[in-house]
C-alpha cells in the first residue's frame, strides 16, 4: 500500500492545500496578525498619542481645550523646580537600591553556589518576594516600619537601641531609605538568579589554575570570579536604574509621596501631574521623557553585559 | 561545584539563615498580624498571645461582598490575559523564531522596545480609549489592556523558547504530514512545554500584580485586588487593621502559591526571559 | 515508479548561492549520494526535494509530475535526518505511527504496520520505551522505521550516519544497504564521507559550491573522475597529484616537474594531440608500481621512504622525492624501510591527466 503522490485538484486547489503551500513570509505574516492587531491599538496607538499630547498644553483643571505648544512642555520641565527636585530624589533612591540589592544578591548569589543542605529549599523561598506585588510590597514594608505597630518597632525596642517608637516615614531620607530597602527585598529574587546563572557558568578548571598559580581564597574571587560576572553586575545596576525610574506602585501605598513631597519619585511625579494637578501634556512630557529614558538603558544593558563577555572570550 | 570559598559550613548556614530571615520576615509580620487581634501587636512591646490565634479576620474579609468581588476580578482577568497572551504569543513568536518573514528584525526590535515601555506613559490615552470604546471598569477592557502589555514579554518569552527547539524536529513532523501550524501545535509546543508553563505563570502573576492600570481604568466593577487593597491601606480610619492584614495575605496569595508550586518553571523563565 | 528529476534546481539566501543549478535524473530503484564537504549546497538541495526548502529557481519532477510547490507531506517521500529528529514527547511506537495517524488511518492498521515495521528492525520491544531511554543506534533504527513505514516513494537520508561512532556507522551502513536491496525504494542520500557513497550507492553526484561537479555510476566516478576535484574527494588514500608538464610527440609522452622525468613510450593512440600540457597528474595509490631502486625504467623516478601506514591487510608507502611525496600500496611482507630508496613506476593507463588551469580531465 505504497503513498500515492497525491495530483493537485485540476481547478482549485482546497484552502488547506493553499495554506500548506503558502510561502513562509506569507504565513508569518498572517501568523502575525493578531499579535500586531492588539499591539498597534492598545500600545502603539496609545504611545503614538501620549507623544501627541506632550505637544499640547492640556490643563483640564482650566479649560477642557487643548493648545499645540510645540516642545515648550519639554523645556519648561527642565526649569521647573519640582522636576529637579524629584529626580535628585530618584537618583538618591536609585543609588541607595543599587548599593544595597547588588552586594546582597552578590552575596545571595555565592551563597546558593555552595552545596549545603536545604539549598533547594532555600532557592523556593527566596524567589518569594518576586511573586509579590509591589503595590502589596509597600503595604508590607509600611507594615514593618509602621509607627504604632510595626516589627521593626518592636525589636529595637526590644533590643534596647531605641527607647520609644519612632514614626520612620515621617521623615523624608529616612522614606527614601525604606523604600529602597522595599524594593531591594523585592528585586532581590531576580538579581539573585542572574548572577547565580553567570557563576555557575564558570568554569571549575579555571579555579583550579588560579590554585595552582597560588591564588588564595580572596585572590580567586578577584581574578576569576568578579570578571566573570563584570558584565552582569553591570546590567543589574542598568535594569535596578530602570526599576528606579518606573517605580510607583511601592511609593503608592508605603508613603503616598509623603511625608509632603519627600518621597515624590519621577514616575510619581507624572501620576500628580497627570492626575491631580490635571495637567496632562506636562504629564505626558515628563513620561514621554522617562520612557525614552528606560528604553535607551534598556538598550545599553545587553550591549555593556556582553561587550564584557566578548572580552572576557578574547583575553581567556 | 566550585568551592570557591573555604568558608566554614557555620557560616553559610548563618548567612543563608539572615537571607531567609529577610526575605520571609515582612511577609510572615504581616501573617501574624493577619490571625491576631490588633491589641496584640499595637501595645508596646507587642503581646502575642498563641492561644488568641484565629482566622476570624480572614472569614470577614472574605465575607465582605467587595473584596470578593475584587478577588474574582483579579482571578478572571488574570487568568483570561494569561490564556490570550500565549495563543497569541504562540502565533507571533513562532514566525519570528522560524520563519522568513520580511521585515522581521522589525518586528523583533518592536517587540524588545515595547517590553520596557512604563505604564505611565500609556496610562492617559489608555483611558481614553477605553472610555471611547466603553471599555472603561470592565473585565474585557482590563483584560485587552493587559495583554496588550503583556504580549510583548510573551513573545520574547516563547520565542527564545521556540528557538531552541532543534530545526530538524519540526522538518521532521512536516514530512510526516503536519502543516507547519499543525508542527508548531503537535511538536514544538509540546516540546517547549516547560518554557510555556514558565510563560503562563508570568503572564498570570504579572497580571495579577497590575496596579496603575486597575487603578485608572476602573471604578467599581471591575476592581483588582491589588486596588482594592490600597484602598483599604488608605483609609485612614479603619476599623481593624487585622483585617486589612488578612486582605494584603490573600492578594499575595496565588502568586506566592504558584511560586512554591511551580518554582523550578519561573527560575528557568527568569533566566531565558531577560536574554536578548 | 519514482524516477526523481532535479532540472536547474537553485536556491539563494539573499546574496549568498547555496546551490547554483543542479540537474539531475535519479532513475527508478537507484541509491543516488549527494557528495561533498560541509556547504556544497547537498543538504539544501535535498530539502528542496522534499519540500521543506521553496525553490528559488528550477524545477523538481516526480515521475513525470512537476511537485515543485508541493507541501513535503504531499510528495510521498519520507526522510531520516542526521540527528534523528525524534519527537521526544512520543513514545517510540507514536514515533513511527505519526504520519499514519496524521493521514488519520484506522487503529488497526497503524498498529499493523507500525509492529510490522518495528520488527523488521528488531525494535519491536521497544516500542513502549520514551526515546531519552534508546541508544543512539536504537534511535537511529527507530528514525529508520519511521521513514519506512510510510511505504514512500522516495527516501532521502540527511547525513544519518555521522553522529555515530566508528563501529556503529559500519553496521547502520550495512543495514541501510540491506535495506535497500530488499526494499528497492529510490533513495537520495547526502554525505561527506566519500568511502560511505562508495559503498553504498549506484550513482553518485559530487558537488561543490551549489554545483554538480561529477554525477555518474560510483565505479565510474572512481576510475575516471573528469574533475581534479573529484578525483582527490574520491579515493582513500587520496589520489596523488604532480603538477608539470605533459610534452606529447606521436607514441611517445614526456612529463616534467622540478626534479622529476617521466617518459612513456608506446602510448596508444589517440589520447590525446601533440604538444604541450600544463598538468595536474594524477595516479591512485594501488595503481603506483613499488620497485627496487636498481630498476631503471623510464615510467618511473627514485625517491626515498618517509612515512609507512600499515593497515594490516595493505601498507602504503609514502615515498618523496625533492617536493613531490606520493604513495604506493604494497603487500605488507613487501613493504620497504623507512629511509630506503625505492623506485615508483606509473604506468600510462593508471594515469588521471588534468588541465591545470581547468582542473577537468584531459585523458
Amino acid at each position: 500500500m505504497q503513498q500515492t503522490v497525491s495530483e493537485p485538484a485540476a481547478a482549485r486547489p482546497s484552502l488547506r492545500q493553499r495554506l500548506h503551500r503558502m510561502g513562509e513570509a506569507r504565513f508569518g505574516l498572517l501568523l502575525l496578525i493578531p499579535a500586531a492587531f492588539l499591539l498597534l491599538l492598545f500600545l502603539i496607538g496609545p504611545l503614538l498619542y501620549a507623544l501627541l499630547m506632550s505637544l499640547q498644553q492640556i490643563e483640564l483643571t482650566i479649560s477642557p481645550n487643548w493648545r499645540w505648544v510645540g516642545l515648550d512642555n519639554y523645556l519648561a520641565l527642565l526649569g521647573e523646580r519640582a522636576v529637579r527636585e524629584s529626580l535628585g530624589r530618584t537618583l538618591v533612591f536609585a543609588g541607595l537600591t543599587i548599593g544595597i540589592s547588588v552586594f546582597m544578591a552578590l552575596g545571595l548569589a555565592l551563597l546558593l553556589n555552595e552545596p549545603f543542605r536545604g539549598r533547594s529549599m532555600s532557592r523556593v523561598l527566596v524567589l518569594l518576594p518576586w511573586a509579590v506585588a509591589p503595590v502589596v510590597a509597600g503595604v508590607l514594608w509600611r507594615y514593618l516600619f509602621h509607627s504604632n505597630y510595626g516589627l521593626i518597632n518592636a525589636l529595637l525596642l526590644q533590643f534596647g537601641i531605641i527607647s520609644a517608637y519612632r514614626v520612620w516615614l515621617d521623615s523624608a531620607p529616612v522614606a527614601i531609605l525604606i523604600a529602597a530597602l522595599a524594593t531591594s527585598w523585592k528585586t532581590l529574587p531576580f538579581l539573585a538568579l542572574i548572577l547565580l546563572a553567570r557563576l555557575q557558568s564558570i568554569p571549575e578548571a579555571l579555579y583550579r589554575a588560579a590554585r595552582m598559580d597560588g591564588a588564595r581564597t580572596w585572590g580567586r574571587f578577584r581574578y576569576v570570579t568578579l570578571p566573570h560576572l563584570r558584565g552582569m553586575l553591570i546590567f543589574a545596576v542598568v535594569m535596578q536604574t530602570i526599576v528606579a525610574l518606573q517605580s510607583f506602585d511601592l511609593i503608592f501605598t508605603l508613603t503616598r509621596g509623603g511625608p509632603g513631597q519627600g518621597t515624590v519619585l519621577l514616575s510619581y511625579l507624572v501620576f500628580i501631574n497627570a492626575f491631580e494637578r490635571l495637567s496632562l501634556g506636562r504629564a505626558a512630557a515628563m513620561a514621554v521623557l522617562l520612557a525614552l529614558l528606560i528604553v535607551v538603558l534598556g538598550s545599553l544593558a545587553p550591549l555593556l553585559a556582553s561587550e564584557r563577555r566578548r572580552k572576557e572570550a578574547v583575553d581567556g | 561545584m566550585a568551592r570557591m570559598q573555604r568558608l566554614r559550613p557555620a557560616a553559610v548556614y548563618a548567612l543563608v539563615a539572615l537571607f531567609l530571615l529577610w526575605t520571609v520576615a515582612p511577609i510572615a509580620w504581616i501573617a501574624t498580624m493577619s490571625v491576631q487581634p490588633e491589641i496584640n501587636y499595637v501595645s508596646v512591646p507587642p503581646q502575642l498571645r498563641l492561644e488568641q490565634t484565629s482566622l476570624r479576620w480572614y472569614i470577614a474579609t472574605l465575607a465582605d461582598p467587595d473584596f470578593v468581588a475584587a478577588m474574582q476580578t483579579s482571578a478572571v482577568v488574570s487568568f483570561v490575559t494569561m490564556l490570550l497572551c500565549l495563543v497569541i504569543g504562540a502565533l507571533a513568536a513562532y514566525p519570528l523564531a522560524r520563519l522568513n518573514v520580511p521585515h522581521r528584525n522589525l518586528y523583533l526590535t518592536v517587540s524588545v522596545v515595547s517590553r520596557m515601555l512604563p505604564a505611565m506613559i500609556l496610562i492617559i490615552p489608555m483611558f481614553l480609549l477605553l472610555r471611547w470604546l466603553r471599555l472603561l471598569d470592565s473585565y474585557l477592557g482590563l483584560i485587552m489592556v493587559y495583554t496588550a502589555f503583556l504580549l510583548p514579554y510573551v513573545i520574547w518569552m516563547l520565542k527564545n523558547f521556540f528557538e531552541q527547539v532543534p530545526y530538524a524536529l519540526e522538518a521532521a513532523a512536516r514530512m510526516d504530514g503536519c502543516s507547519r501550524l499543525g508542527a508548531l501545535v503537535r511538536v514544538i509546543i509540546p516540546v517547549t512545554a516547560p518554557g510555556i508553563v514558565a510563560t503562563a505563570v508570568f503572564a498570570f502573576i504579572g497580571a495579577w500584580n497590575e496596579f496603575l492600570f486597575g487603578l485608572i481604568l476602573s471604578t467599581s466593577k471591575a476592581v483588582p485586588v491589588t486596588v482594592k487593597l490600597s484602598s483599604l491601606v488608605s483609609t485612614t480610619f479603619h476599623s481593624d487593621t487585622s483585617l486589612v492584614a488578612a486582605a494584603g495575605m490573600l492578594s499575595l496569595l496565588p502568586p506566592v502559591l504558584l511560586v512554591f508550586v511551580l518554582n523550578r518553571f519561573i527560575v528557568q523563565g527568569l533566566v531565558e526571559g531577560m536574554k536578548y | 515508479m519514482s524516477r526523481v528529476e532535479l532540472r536547474g534546481l537553485s536556491k539563494s539566501f539573499g546574496p549568498v548561492h547555496a546551490v547554483r543549478n543542479v540537474s539531475l535524473d535519479i532513475p527508478d530503484h537507484a541509491f543516488v549520494t549527494l557528495l561533498g564537504p560541509s556547504g556544497c549546497g547537498k543538504t539544501t538541495t535535498l530539502n528542496m526535494t522534499a519540500g521543506l526548502e521553496p525553490v528559488t529557481g528550477g524545477d523538481i519532477v516526480l515521475d513525470g509530475t512537476p511537485i515543485t510547490g508541493w507541501a513535503p507531506h504531499e510528495r510521498g517521500m519520507a526522510m531520516v535526518f542526521q540527528n534523528y529528529a525524534l519527537y521526544p514527547h512520543m513514545n517510540v511506537f507514536d514515533n513511527i505511527g505519526f504520519a499514519l495517524k496524521l493521514q488519520r488511518r484506522p487503529r488497526p492498521e497503524i498498529d499493523q504496520r507500525v509492529r510490522a515495521t518495528a520488527d523488521a528492525l528488531e525494535l519491536g520491544a521497544l516500542l513502549g520505551r520514551r526515546i531519552s531511554q534508546l541508544s543512539g543506534g536504537q534511535q537511529q533504527r527507530v528514525a529508520l522505521a519511521r521513514a519506512m513505514v510510510k511505504e514512500p516513494r522516495v527516501f532521502l537520508f540527511d547525513e544519518p550516519l555521522s553522529n555515530l561512532d566508528a563501529a556503529l556507522r559500519t553496521r547502520m551502513r550495512i543495514e541501510i544497504k540491506r535495506l535497500h536491496q530488499q526494499l528497492r525504494t529510490t533513495s537520495i542520500f547526502v554525505t561527506h564521507d566519500q568511502e560511505e557513497a562508495m559503498i553504498l550507492s549506484d550513482f553518485i553526484a559530487v558537488m561543490r559550491d551549489g554545483l554538480v561537479v561529477q554525477y555518474g555510476p560510483a565505479d565510474e566516478i572512481y576510475r575516471r573522475p573528469n574533475h581534479h576535484y573529484v578525483a582527490t574527494f574520491i579515493g582513500k588514500p587520496r589520489m596523488g597529484i604532480v603538477r608539470g608538464r605533459l610534452r606529447i610527440a606521436g607514441a611517445a609522452a614526456e612529463f616534467l616537474a622540478e626534479g622529476l622525468e617521466l617518459r612513456w613510450s608506446g602510448i596508444p593512440l589517440p589520447t590525446l594531440a601533440d604538444g604541450e600540457y600544463e598538468v595536474l597528474l594524477g595516479v591512485r595509490a594501488e595503481d603506483v608500481r613499488l620497485s627496487s631502486n636498481t630498476d631503471s625504467a623510464d615510467d618511473g623516478f627514485d625517491g626515498s621512504v618517509e612515512l609507512l601506514e600499515p593497515l594490516g591487510s595493505d601498507t602504503f608507502v609514502e615515498v618523496r622525492r625533492g617536493a613531490h611525496s606520493l604513495t604506493a600500496r604494497v603487500e605488507p611482507e613487501k613493504a620497504p624501510r623507512v629511509g630506503e630508496t625505492v623506485r615508483l613506476r606509473l604506468p600510462w593507463s593508471r594515469l588521471h591527466l588534468f588541465d591545470a588551469t581547468t582542473e577537468q580531465r584531459i585523458n
